[in-house]
């Protein structure tokens, strides 16, 4: 029996322990914009300001684009979906439409990134090619 | 020491079941057209995952995305040349290979049902090449699209699955790019594992004018063949990748029609130039007739000189559809849709 109220009494000293250390354990229950306040400022998901976006300036990404234009646009309103198109192809003299460069094959520049890379695993293919053909292994 | 590292390897994979024979006239390039076509198809499926890393499926990013990998990406513009010349190597030894077979009647009794797959794996390359077109989201992209999404209207509750419609809010650049990373790879893939079997099953068709059996060989020795062809294919797909740029251009602006679809569909737009349901009706009437020559041709006959009906059908085929293509290539539209 001592020891039933032994272990009972070490309990409740743990359990008032744990009340005293949290002190407020009658506050009101917290709203739902208050948590989600706290949420955003919780350390483990906040970002420091000292920390830059690596990408801030590349143009590719917009930190105000989280939802896109015409994202939740009702279907009667989008532009897609209304087939009726503007003038004819090649010609749209009007000034008020901008003007639509048509996209054509080019030559590759030679300074663009990783020419050379690209050349030198062009040249592997190749010598692939001709050993396999010379030498025609299995065949 | 090699000899018996080879025999482990032999041992533990199986390998000798591939020793099976086939006739010694599959070691050609036209009846080799079928591995050259899956070469290209391999080197889309590895240049299209790393793609797939730099690409932002949205209306919003994607052509800028496309943009930042040919312009900031190092070898940026190699991958993406890669990826757009592997699918145009692909289109053309793909109707090379339909072309063999329809000359060498392989087609026939009793490899309908691998003519009747053949068949499906085009049209489901076709939908590849399109929903890739409509990915880098220029002008180009947009109006291919337009054109697509009028037709899926005009097919009332058909089309719908195609449409804005049916998953509101997404954007359907989004489920285009789902459809092609995912979906239509996983049925082609299916499809050309199927045709492969049939392939095995009913095995390579004998020449059409041959008078006795053709001597055979292994077939590691045309695998070795076609590992050959294959480097080949990847050695043009890499020169025209370093040489020539694949066509981009910015964001498209909504509303205009201006561009002309790639080669492979410009047949397509002359039609439609010369009566816009064409969109519609064309394409059915193409894949059912198709479909439909095996059904049809019972002729036994293979040797092309003893099929005049069906070369002279061939033959038109190809110069109707090569004069849409030069004469869509040179004019310009006259309507409105």
């Amino acid at each position: 029996m001592r020891k039933y109220i032994f272990f009972i009494t070490i309990i409740f000293i743990f359990i008032a322990q744990n009340v005293i250390a949290h002190g407020e354990h009658k506050k009101e229950p917290t709203s739902i914009a208050e948590a989600e306040e706290k949420s955003a400022i919780d350390p483990m998901y906040a970002t420091q300001e000292e920390e830059s976006d690596p990408l801030e300036n590349s143009g590719l990404f917009s930190p105000s684009d989280l939802f896109m234009e015409g994202e939740i646009v009702p279907a009667e309103s989008n532009p897609k979906s209304d087939m009726k198109m503007e003038g004819s192809h090649n010609e749209h003299n009007d000034p008020n439409i901008p003007k639509v460069v048509s996209a054509e094959h080019k030559t590759v520049d030679t300074s663009a990134k990783g020419y050379g890379m690209a050349a030198g695993i062009t040249l592997l293919a190749g010598l692939v090619f001709a050993g396999l053909t010379f030498i025609r292994p299995g065949e | 020491m090699a000899n018996g590292f080879t025999k482990i390897l032999e041992d533990r994979l199986g390998i000798h079941l591939l020793e099976y024979d086939i006739p010694e006239h599959s070691n050609s390039i036209k009846y080799s057209l079928g591995g050259m076509t899956l070469s290209s198809f391999g080197v889309l499926v590895i240049s299209g995952i790393l793609l797939a890393q730099f690409f932002i499926p949205d209306p919003e990013r994607a052509n800028r995305s496309v943009h930042y990998l040919v312009d900031q990406v190092y070898l940026g513009w190699y991958l993406r040349g890669i990826h757009f010349w592997a699918g145009e190597v692909l289109t053309v030894t793909m109707i090379l290979h339909a072309i063999r077979v329809f000359f060498t009647a392989s087609y026939k009794n009793p490899r309908e049902i691998n003519w009747l797959i053949g068949i499906g794996i085009m049209m489901m390359m076709v939908t590849l090449l399109f929903t890739g077109t409509v990915l880098k989201w220029d002008q180009e992209a947009y109006e291919a699209l337009a054109h697509f999404l009028w037709v899926a209207e005009k097919m009332g509750p058909f089309g719908l699955p195609l449409t804005e419609a049916f998953a509101q809010g997404v954007p359907l650049l989004n489920r285009i790019y789902m459809a092609h990373i995912s979906l239509l790879p996983i049925i082609v893939i299916v499809m050309i594992g199927l045709h492969l079997f049939y392939i095995k099953y009913h095995k390579l068709s004998q020449l059409p004018d041959a008078t006795r059996p053709a001597k055979n060989i292994p077939f590691t020795q045309h695998m070795a063949y076609l590992r050959r062809a294959g480097s080949g294919i990847l050695l043009l797909i890499c020169l025209l990748a370093l040489t020539i740029t694949p066509p981009l251009g910015e964001e498209p602006v909504l509303g205009l029609e201006v561009t002309k679809p790639p080669w492979q569909f410009v047949w397509i737009y002359a039609l439609e130039n010369l009566w816009v349901p064409s969109l519609i009706v064309a394409p059915p009437i193409i894949i059912g007739f198709l479909l439909a020559i095996p059904i049809v041709d019972q002729n036994k006959e293979r040797y092309w000189k003893r099929r005049p009906l069906a070369i002279t059908v061939l033959v038109g085929f190809i110069l109707i559809f090569a004069a849409l293509i030069i004469w869509g290539s040179v004019t310009t539209m006259t309507h409105s849709m």
